[in-house]
């Protein structure tokens, strides 16, 4: 996953749960933070990302994971 | 998998599904039917052997597996892939077309840059036994858990499923 697909992945999930902003944890989070061509090629060989609502609302999660999680349509549509 | 195993319900039930008296096992197992009455009322606990000895004497076996904790994130993937797997036994033909025109979106998307061993281990999972797949599907391990994040098995369930697995897993997290 590239810096781009990340933002879109971050743009879905933040619609999901009607946010303006998601926060992005584990390995992800420093494509997130740093341009991609100032990192090592590992930072994009996932192809998922984590992500949450600011509060850390588990119904929020599980609003994201419905939208564009696991095995969801926008994981079939994308790739990712 | 079970992580809490309650002998006396274990006991009970193996018994029950062989249709042996509580004498009857005591004989079988070489024990007496006092002791067979005290384990399955949880009074005394019987250690993992004795456990073994008595669910042997009913004809069935003991398995204790020993399993990394999952996280909820592990829990609930596991979860989604069950159900997968249980349209795999409906339609094996079905899901792994789709599987295999999910791999190519996959690799399109990664442009070379996911995790290439795993996308090859899938395409050989594909196109192995029907049985080495559901595996996978419903293995705890670190290797299964792995694979399954970046599962090819994308709109297998339709969003409805999904959503029915997610909101079930949810209450068992």
């Amino acid at each position: 996953m590239n810096r781009e697909q990340l933002l879109h992945a971050i743009r879905a999930a933040a619609s999901a749960i009607n946010a303006h902003d998601v926060v992005v944890i584990g390995s992800q989070a420093i494509l997130a933070s740093i341009p991609e061509h100032q990192l090592p090629i590992e930072a994009t060989r996932s192809i998922e990302a984590d992500v949450m609502s600011r509060d850390g609302n588990a119904s929020d999660a599980d609003s994201i994971d419905a939208m564009v999680g696991e095995l969801s349509m926008f994981h079939e549509t994308h790739g990712y | 998998m079970v992580s809490f195993v309650d002998p006396s319900q274990l006991l009970r039930e193996a018994r029950d599904a062989s249709g042996l008296s509580q004498r009857e096992l005591a004989a079988c197992a070489g024990t007496s039917g006092p002791t067979i009455a005290a384990y399955e009322s949880g009074a005394k606990e019987p250690r993992l052997s004795t456990l073994d000895r008595l669910v042997s004497a009913t004809g069935q076996h003991l398995y204790v597996r020993v399993g990394r904790h999952l996280t909820r994130t592990d829990r609930r993937s596991l979860a989604l892939h069950a159900a997968v797997n249980a349209r795999l036994c409906e339609d094996s033909q079905a899901v792994l077309r789709k599987a295999r025109k999910n791999m190519v979106t996959m690799r399109a998307a990664a442009k070379g840059r996911a995790a290439q061993r795993l996308f090859a281990e899938w395409d050989e999972l594909l196109d192995g036994p029907l049985t080495a797949v559901s595996e996978t599907l419903l293995s705890s391990s670190e290797h299964a858990c792995d694979l399954r994040q970046v599962s090819p098995f994308a709109g297998v369930l339709n969003d409805g499923e999904r959503r029915a697995v997610i909101a079930a897993a949810a209450v068992l997290l």
